[in-house]
């Protein structure tokens, strides 16, 4: 049975003369991009330079934290943004029912209850790690947040309770941190300093820790939500 | 051949692939899967194009994107999921097609 929907997914289903039309501009595709890719500008350059000059303005030390979280946070504010409006599509597609609570679920297996039991305090661990590395390191927000979203998702199949179980303004309000924290310190920034997002080098630090654990706990809350947003209504 | 080569035109080659996928599959599970691998098609590309030229060490911009590209990669596939699932409880079909069937 299952197997037969798995055929049934991956069978060609295309007809003839469109496949092979198809096929060709695929190929006409990736040689164009092939051949683009050996024209790239192969003299030292790009970007990293100009990352490394200013990295001592931005309050941290890791490159890729600098540039996602001071140099190019436009990009990060964005991002939660459209990963808020990702969760709003899934909710409204849903059909205007709640998230499946703890309780939804037939009573989860001991091999199951046992491992959740171990698993989430080691991710909640791992993800308060991995958003203090961001610092130095490869780590930070993202990286912690996803952790949090399994570990939400892991919960729920335990039968424990997780997203859906907040109150639905403690949860609106950890969906929306990262969003608001990034308003507040454009705000501020606009008020206080010249240009928007602009973080003053002496608070850049601080500020960014700030901003990242906000970012952790909605990027956390929106991976978790998204999920149990998937989940067939039980009724 | 260079590693920076051999991983952008593998990238190239992926997205090349699964853009035929994408445009051939009509089950909406295949498209989905398909869109996915061309963003990790783009990913590798993007990820290698950061290393092309080492002299600070890989460009951190790139690098930047790909992340945020795929946490958002993960919310636009749980959106898709998420219409194909409303599109199979109203229609009873997984699939763009002009025959009819079950799903």
């Amino acid at each position: 049975m299952a197997g037969d929907r798995l055929d049934d997914i991956l069978s060609p289903e295309a007809t003839a003369p469109f496949s092979a039309a198809l096929t060709a501009v695929a190929m006409v595709i990736a040689a164009l991009l092939t051949v683009a890719v050996f024209e790239l500008d192969r003299e030292p350059g790009g970007l990293t330079s100009a990352v490394i000059e200013n990295l001592d303005d931005t309050g941290v030390e890791h490159p890729v934290t600098a540039v996602l979280l001071n140099i190019r946070s436009y990009d990060t504010w964005f991002e939660l943004v459209v990963l808020l409006l990702g969760l709003i599509g899934v909710l409204a597609v849903r059909g205007g029912s709640d998230l499946p609570p703890a309780s939804s679920l037939p009573r989860a297996g001991d091999l199951l209850v046992g491992l959740v039991r171990i698993l989430v305090p080691a991710m909640v661990m791992v993800a308060g790690y991995l958003l203090w590395l961001g610092k130095y390191d490869a780590g930070g927000a993202f990286q912690a947040g996803v952790v949090l979203g399994v570990a939400l998702v892991l919960l729920w199949y335990g039968g424990f309770p997780s997203a859906a179980d907040l109150p639905a303004g403690v949860l609106r309000l950890g969906l929306a941190s990262g969003v608001i924290g990034f308003l507040l310190v454009a705000l501020t920034t606009i008020v206080g300093g010249d240009v928007m997002l602009e973080l003053p080098p002496p608070y850049a630090g601080g500020v960014i820790v700030v901003i990242e654990t906000l970012a952790t706990v909605s990027i956390g809350l929106t991976v978790g939500c998204l999920v149990l947003g998937l989940q067939p209504e039980r009724s | 051949m260079n590693t920076y080569l051999l991983y952008s035109i593998t990238g190239v080659l992926l997205f090349a692939l699964a853009l035929y996928g994408a445009a051939t599959g009509r089950h909406l599970l295949r498209k989905i899967m398909a869109l996915n691998i061309m963003g990790s098609g783009i990913f590798l590309l993007l990820i290698s194009i950061a290393r092309r030229n080492m002299t600070d060490g890989p460009d951190p911009v790139p690098q930047a994107m790909v992340l945020t590209g795929i946490v958002v990669t993960l919310a636009v596939t749980a959106f898709a999921i998420s219409l194909a699932r409303r599109i199979f409880d109203q229609s009873g079909r997984m699939r763009f097609s002009e025959k009819e069937d079950a799903g």
